[in-house]
């Protein structure tokens, strides 16, 4: 069985969702064959790579592989590899085309003195050579590369976009899946597409029929209507109940990170609490994350942010 | 692609208000050959370079120690194996003189310090030219090492000149752009001309009229939160809809403040900016989360100052407690 993340993956720039702007811009540059150097910025599971790709294939038509290499996050990115793989592809001529496109995937792991050797190379091999990065964050690039670049910047996908998306594969794969759904994949996934396409050839795994509380558990994100229960009776004062409630939410077996990230959701859209008070909450439950992640206690922390709730009142 | 001016020296771009390019011919013709460009990234270094190298009817090099070695330790040796090869071969082959450009400076000196000193009795007649961006260069420990350097200062290039040059361009390709887009193209590319250069590339290429993708544009998203500091917290929302990065944020914050907040209000405004500044630097690039709580702190804290909420700090003792018992 193919992985629907390879299947639905798009070929043609028709197919990429959303990125209006971005995907006119590198239509024009396929047509003209003319590309420059370019930065795609954006949040994971948007589509830079795929674009890129996609660039590439419109360029060089069927045998794109010839003049397109990719390196990857995996791949060594010490000063070496620069001088080594990339000049060597960089500098020898491209086959039945105008250049070649090197695709520097997740480019925020290139050392400083990596970016430093190829800012030189960028202007020296402009003529056979074309450099393409797919960031995170765009300030993870030196200036003077940021300065030789067009910067494309991805947007996090919309409401409308992903729900459009999720019909395509549910047609073609004859899946069952309702508006309630919907809505739970798409805050599940948070606009990240390769996430949203793996849940749901997991869930396609299990019935065909999908519906919303499949989709919030297997995510690991439990109900939310249990943890409001639990953020409002901890409001409320009660500290002992609320931390029952929450420890057997915890036991049912979610993640402590999934958990705070649906708490902060939860603060932030609704008005369970004061907007006066918003700005500690936040700084505390960011404080709580910060601990986590350094290795502390998970539930000695989070019991801590539960009594900060209580002390408001 | 565009077609760029060739480096001359008349075509080199600077403010009105300082004569750089006259300073380096005049030093030339006095017999000095040893230089130090030092600004920031995009303001015409390695093109003057470029264009005093044509002006003397030289050959041209570049020389980036990244592209030579893995090894810091012998990029040294390696350069000056590098000059003596190049200025043995002018003498050998041509004739006239030589431009070699080293960059990065300041990641020399750190290597060898001496290296400028050694290159300073070496390959007398061609001109060497250092770059350097940082102001590194000009602590004392280093001054002895570049006895003999002529230090020529680069600055940020104003908006006024970047336009002239950005019509100059536009003419000289034929474009049909609009004043006001080449305006715009001018404010994001805060004094960088090699970002002129390549964002009117893009329109030529693509015939994109989109403003929105283009550089550091994102003034847009920030006028419509702007109303955050006047105590509107559903204006964040429309915040959390861009991709913009915290570090930007925080700047433009810092830089947007003091028109709206009072001393006082102030003064506890840049304490949890400070704050918040150091969580964004500590935390895990992948951290997406954790960015977003930061982000909110940010925007929350702006909000909570303006409505003069009263100050509370969770995480200090409770002395009045202790005082009221």
């Amino acid at each position: 069985m193919a992985l629907w993340i390879e299947k639905y993956r798009p070929q043609s720039f028709d197919e990429i969702i959303g990125q209006k702007e971005i995907v006119e811009k590198l239509k024009a540059m396929a047509e003209k064959k003319e590309i420059q150097h370019m930065i795609l910025s954006g949040p994971p599971g948007v589509g830079k790579t795929t674009s890129a790709v996609v660039l590439a294939k419109a360029v060089f038509g069927p045998d794109w592989n010839q003049n397109f290499i990719e390196l990857n996050a995996s791949d060594d990115r010490k000063l070496s590899v620069i001088q080594g793989k990339v000049k060597e592809f960089a500098r020898t001529k491209p086959i039945d085309a105008p250049f070649k496109i090197i695709l520097f995937d997740e480019a925020d792991s290139l050392t400083q003195e990596a970016q430093q050797a190829l800012r030189r190379m960028m202007e020296e091999y402009i003529n056979t050579c074309r450099f393409v990065f797919s960031v995170n964050y765009q300030s993870n690039i030196i200036e003077p590369l940021q300065s030789r670049c067009a910067i494309l910047r991805f947007q996090p996908l919309s409401k409308e976009d992903v729900h459009k998306f999720i019909k395509r594969i549910a047609d073609s794969e004859k899946l069952e899946i309702d508006q309630e759904a919907m809505d739970a994949l798409d805050y599940v996934s948070r606009g990240d597409l390769r996430t949203l396409v793996n849940l749901m050839q997991s869930l396609s795994n299990v019935s065909k029929k999908i519906d919303a509380k499949a989709v919030l558990q297997s995510s690991g994100l439990m109900d939310v209507s249990k943890t409001m229960d639990g953020l409002k009776t901890a409001l409320s004062g009660d500290f002992k109940k609320s931390r029952e409630i929450f420890s057997e939410i915890i036991d049912n077996g979610i993640n402590m990170k999934e958990l705070l990230i649906s708490i902060f959701n939860i603060i932030s859209t609704t008005d369970i609490v004061n907007d006066k008070v918003k700005n500690y909450v936040f700084e505390k439950l960011a404080e709580t994350d910060y601990r986590i992640v350094e290795g502390a206690t998970p539930f000695i922390q989070f019991q801590a942010f539960l009594a900060f709730l209580a002390s408001l009142k | 692609m565009l077609s760029l001016f060739k480096p001359e020296i008349k075509m080199f771009v600077e403010n009105y208000s300082n004569s750089i390019s006259g300073k380096v011919l005049t030093a030339i013709k006095n017999g000095k050959s040893r230089f130090i460009f030092n600004g920031p990234a995009g303001t015409g270094k390695n093109f003057l370079a470029e264009a005093i190298a044509n002006e003397l009817n030289a050959s041209f090099e570049v020389i980036n120690l990244y592209e030579l070695t893995d090894d810091t330790q012998s990029v040294s040796s390696m350069i000056l194996d590098n000059i003596k090869q190049s200025a043995m071969s002018k003498s050998l082959f041509q004739q006239g003189k030589k431009v070699i450009y080293i960059e990065d400076l300041e990641k020399l000196l750190s290597v060898d310090s001496s290296i400028a000193q050694k290159l300073n009795s070496m390959a007398g007649d061609s001109i060497i030219i250092f770059e350097s961006e940082t102001g590194e260069i000009f602590r004392s420990k280093y001054k002895r090492f570049l006895f003999g350097y002529e230090t020529v200062r680069f600055y940020k290039l104003n908006n006024r000149v970047l336009k002239t040059f950005a019509l100059k361009l536009v003419l000289y390709n034929k474009m049909k752009i609009s004043d006001g887009m080449v305006e715009s193209i001018v404010r994001s590319a805060k004094g960088n001309i090699s970002s002129i250069i390549t964002d009117l590339n893009t329109i030529y290429i693509t015939n994109s009229s989109h403003l929105d993708t283009f550089r550091n544009s994102d003034d847009s998203i920030f006028e419509k939160i702007t109303a955050v500091f006047s105590g509107k917290v559903e204006n964040v929302e429309i915040y959390f809809a861009s991709d913009m990065e915290a570090k930007n944020f925080e700047i433009w914050l810092a830089e947007k403040a003091p028109q709206v907040l009072k001393k006082e209000e102030l003064y506890h405004f840049f304490e949890s900016l400070s704050s918040a500044d150091i969580v964004l630097n500590k935390i895990k690039k992948q951290n997406w989360s954790l960015l977003k709580y930061v982000k909110n702190i940010m925007v929350y804290s702006c909000y909570s100052f303006k409505v003069s909420f009263p100050k509370v700090d969770f995480y200090a003792p409770k002395w009045d407690s202790y005082y009221n018992k």
